[in-house]
């Protein structure tokens, strides 16, 4: 069975501390620590720095890059990140983040570069995903599946994405996203699109997921992101 | 047409206006009591807490008695999936699932109608006249305005609502020529297709009554008496409304044509947001004598009552057109409907100079 966890900013956004708490009281064990804003990204550090037993809880971990740079350098986020490239935790970084691939060269798959929804120019196709795997060839791919239904909701760009590059498939993105941009609670409609693609995803990618949830519908929501995950075999869905 | 959440705030016209004229209508409290419970269960089906079905882009709408607030024991739900977005292939797949779960609770729309369907926004927005214009997407529009209801989300069904009007604003050139005029004007474009739907409907009816050799021509001729009769009187009072309303005082303050126009549009996306019952309600409130506002709502209410009788409308159902004339309860029910018409004949001619002016201005030729 696919492993299904949380991002931090889905649970508490800009309280990674709390929503670890969440997720490890609900035996929630993969996360995905979101460090989206820059000045997220210090405190993090400062946290692995300190007491962070708590990771120890978790058998999947992963970290989000902020998505700009501007207080901090590209090359200074990477330096920050260390601690976490020393873990063995991947690096999720936006395709569109990336300006200076020289800064993120030597590390190897940890580095996890994201498809992007239809608001970025760039990484949004296989053909745009290309140019950024060509200056990163050992970097690993996070397949965001809602930044992909957004940009083609006949998912043929997905499917595109995953023969692809589908062998460099790490992580596993999951929301619903909005024609506006925002994450949302999968809808029914998104399961249907979803369960199409199911069977040409890694079953041992884990799936984060990335829409807004109450603590309470957690668990809700992590069996809706298996159903719509499971290789479909007929065209319905449970309920 | 009136969104779930703010019926009852919104029933307040037909309240107002039996506090005043101290009657109690109780088979329009009952239909629009049962069309709440009706709504409420679609809300359910189509939006239940954690198991939302629609992405963006579409909204499931409901029209006809329901979306009316004129729930009857007979009514079936008429429904659309209207989509405003990309294409999407599981539209259909969530079609079939909107579908099976309204035919599990309720009666299921006409097959030979307009409804049960994907509906998409361009059609509707774009094709207002002409070769494309076709029945079914008149209905869809005029129906859309008078008599539709958003079940779940309503993002995509505000916004085609907002742009059907606006496309009537924009394309009506009484409206657009000189732009000097800093006045409201009656909608003539939307005017004249609200006149249409009408007369569409009164052709429909007697080609149905030929089509289907007479089965069902009572309920429909009593329909088209009452109901179909008060979709044109809501939407001719719509559009008057456009100068008789306290609006047109704002509007001199306004200074451009596209001032106006979105004032216009907003005024109007406030009486689409009102069920045709309380269109013509405010109007009496505002226009009629006690009297002439009495005999209409006792009329409807009569109406209601009838429809929602299970033995009666059985009856009216299966009425041969050629004993209509020795039928005591079609006799009666078209009694009623004539004092219905005396009333409306009084409301738009007789009692209000402006309505009188405007009626015979903008109503007949």
């Amino acid at each position: 069975m696919r492993l299904v966890g949380c991002s931090t900013g889905a649970i508490a956004r800009g309280d990674f501390s709390s929503a670890l708490d969440i997720l490890r009281s609900q035996g929630i064990d993969v996360v995905e620590v979101s460090l989206l804003r820059e000045e997220e990204l210090m405190p993090f550090v400062r946290f692995l720095e300190g007491d962070c037993g708590i990771m120890e809880d978790f058998s999947v971990v992963s970290i989000h890059a902020p998505k700009s740079f501007s207080n901090i350098t590209e090359e200074q986020a990477v330096e920050l990140l260390k601690p976490v490239f020393a873990r063995n935790w991947p690096v999720v970084v936006h395709a569109d983040s990336i300006v200076r691939p020289d800064c993120w060269s030597g590390l190897g798959n940890l580095v996890c570069i994201e498809n992007m929804d239809s608001r970025k120019k760039i990484g949004r196709t296989a053909r745009e995903l290309e140019k950024v795997f060509r200056r990163l060839p050992e970097a690993s791919f996070c397949f965001d599946i809602g930044h992909a239904r957004q940009v083609d909701r006949t998912m043929t760009h997905a499917e595109e994405m995953i023969q692809a590059f589908g062998d460099r498939i790490r992580m596993l993105h999951v929301s619903e996203v909005s024609l506006t941009g925002e994450h949302q609670l999968l809808s029914r409609m998104a399961m249907m699109s979803y369960r199409h693609i199911a069977a040409m995803l890694p079953e041992d990618a884990p799936a984060v997921i990335e829409s807004p949830v109450a603590s309470e519908t957690i668990a809700h929501e992590v069996r809706r992101v298996r159903e719509s995950l499971q290789c479909r075999r007929s065209g319905a869905l449970a309920g | 047409m009136y969104c779930m959440d703010e019926a009852n705030s919104l029933s307040n016209s037909v309240t107002k206006l039996a506090e005043r004229l101290g009657c109690k209508w109780e088979a329009i409290d009952k239909a629009r009591s049962d069309a709440m419970v009706a709504r409420v269960k679609l809300r359910d089906l189509v939006n239940n807490p954690g198991d939302r079905v629609l992405s963006d882009g579409c909204s499931v709408v409901v029209f006809g008695s329901v979306a009316r607030g004129e729930k009857t024991s007979g009514s079936d739900i008429d429904w659309s999936l209207l989509i405003d977005g990309p294409v999407d292939p599981e539209h259909r797949s969530v079609l079939h699932l909107i579908e099976n779960g309204i035919q599990d609770t309720f009666k299921s729309p006409d097959p030979a109608g307009s409804f049960g369907e994907m509906v998409f926004s361009h059609d509707i927005i774009h094709q207002i006249g002409g070769q494309k214009d076709t029945n079914s997407n008149i209905t869809r529009r005029i129906l859309l305005l008078s008599e539709s209801c958003a079940i779940g989300s309503s993002e995509a069904y505000d916004r085609v609502l907002r742009s059907v009007l606006k496309r009537y604003l924009e394309d009506d050139v009484s409206r657009t020529k000189g732009s000097s005029k800093r006045q409201y004007n009656i909608p003539r474009f939307l005017l004249n297709d609200v006149v249409r739907y009408w007369r569409t409907m009164a052709v429909d009816y007697a080609h149905k009554r030929r089509a289907r050799a007479g089965l069902g021509w009572a309920t429909r001729n009593v329909k088209l008496r009452f109901s179909r009769k008060l979709i044109f009187v809501s939407g001719m009072l719509t559009c008057f409304s456009c100068h008789l309303d306290p609006m047109k005082e704002d509007g001199r303050n306004l200074c451009g044509q596209s001032e106006i126009q979105l004032s216009t549009v907003n005024h109007l996306m406030e009486y689409t947001q009102m069920s045709p019952l309380e269109v013509l309600a405010e109007a009496l409130l505002k226009y009629a004598s006690d009297e002439t506002a009495r005999d209409a709502m006792g009329a409807y209410d009569e109406f209601l009552g009838c429809i929602d009788d299970g033995g009666k409308r059985k009856h009216l159902d299966s009425l041969d057109p050629e004993l209509s004339d020795a039928d005591p309860l079609f006799q009666e029910m078209r009694k009623q409907s004539h004092g219905f018409q005396e009333s409306l004949t009084k409301l738009f001619f007789d009692e209000y100079d402006e309505l009188r002016v405007l009626t015979r201005k903008f109503g007949v030729f």
